[in-house]
């Protein structure tokens, strides 16, 4: 009986929810694009990422158009998701869905872009869903524009 | 092998087996050793009977044999100390005890690398995948016509 009870005492503190937690979210924005130069080149605020461009195919120019840390909230009513204009085509939308107790956190990108015809909506270019191990960091690839293409590289950090 | 073998067929005819009776009676009459077994065999039963005692109860038995047929059969059962039944319920209660505490109380689970659960795209002949770079990093490819948007 005594042990009985010390089990569904121990499932009911178990089964508690979670108290909300913060994570930092970091994201670069960059232009990369292939010029006639002896050498690569990476914008100063690019040091932080440079390892993972510099292994790029195709490219050898890499310019920053935009940088942001933001904080997310999960298991709370608070704000979760930011959305952010990256540069004058793409838009990064991001949302913490839940962090996990080993510091996994699962997010929600959804990267859209300006329609070339005006008077058109956003087309949603991508959406993903990842399942991030805190500190490691992730790309996007691919979003044209014209002979160039915006680069992403976004990170999670837990905030203590 | 073949002393063995008539041998058997002695003593089943001596048992009175048919199909060994005329056998038998014809090695012992025709062989030393099989009549000299046959001997033995028979001196053997004979002492046997002669020693061999049937129980009997008689009537003045009769009453004291059926009490102890009686108190055998209402005799309680000897009570085990039940040792591993106890034994079994706190092993399990270890068991049980153990394994929440690896659960509620254990550390966090090794992470492990970053996984892509799902990616899609609303382009049409736009495809999207993901691999994993050079030096480890996770990377979703769009894969898009810049006239695509």
């Amino acid at each position: 009986m005594l042990f009985a009870a010390w089990s569904i005492v121990l499932a009911v503190v178990a089964a508690q929810p979670a108290p909300a937690k913060t994570v930092s979210f970091s994201v670069w924005a960059v232009h990369a694009s292939h010029e006639d130069r002896p050498s690569p080149y990476f914008d100063e605020g690019l040091d932080a990422i440079r390892g993972i461009l510099e292994v790029l195919p195709f490219f050898n120019t890499y310019r920053e158009v935009y940088n942001k840390q933001c904080e997310l909230q999960a298991n709370s009513d608070r704000k979760t998701s930011e959305t952010m204009q990256l540069d004058d085509r793409y838009t990064l939308s991001v949302t913490l869905n839940s962090q996990e107790a080993d510091g996994h956190v699962r997010l929600e990108l959804r990267v859209e872009a300006a329609s070339k015809t005006k008077g058109e909506p956003p087309v949603r270019v991508l959406t993903t869903r990842l399942r991030m191990k805190p500190g490691e960091m992730a790309a996007v690839r691919g979003l044209r524009r014209g002979s160039t293409e915006t680069i992403l590289v976004f990170r999670c950090d837990p905030k203590k | 092998m073949a002393w063995i073998t008539w041998k058997r067929v002695i003593e089943a005819g001596l048992d009175g087996e048919p199909e060994y009776v005329e056998r038998a009676k014809a090695l012992v009459a025709f062989h030393p050793e099989c009549a000299a077994h046959n001997r033995r065999l028979v001196a053997l039963r004979a002492g046997v009977a002669a020693v061999a005692r049937e129980e009997t109860i008689g009537d003045a038995q009769f009453p004291a044999f059926m009490a102890g047929v009686w108190e055998g059969i209402e005799a309680p059962q000897r009570s085990r100390p039940g040792f591993w039944a106890a034994f079994s319920l706190v092993a399990a209660a270890l068991v049980a005890a153990t394994a929440m505490g690896y659960i509620l109380l254990g550390g966090p689970e090794p992470v492990n690398a970053t996984e892509v659960e799902y990616v899609g795209t609303d382009l049409e002949d736009a495809t999207v995948d993901w691999y994993n770079s050079s030096n480890g990093v996770v990377t979703i490819q769009v894969n898009m016509q810049d006239d695509d948007l």
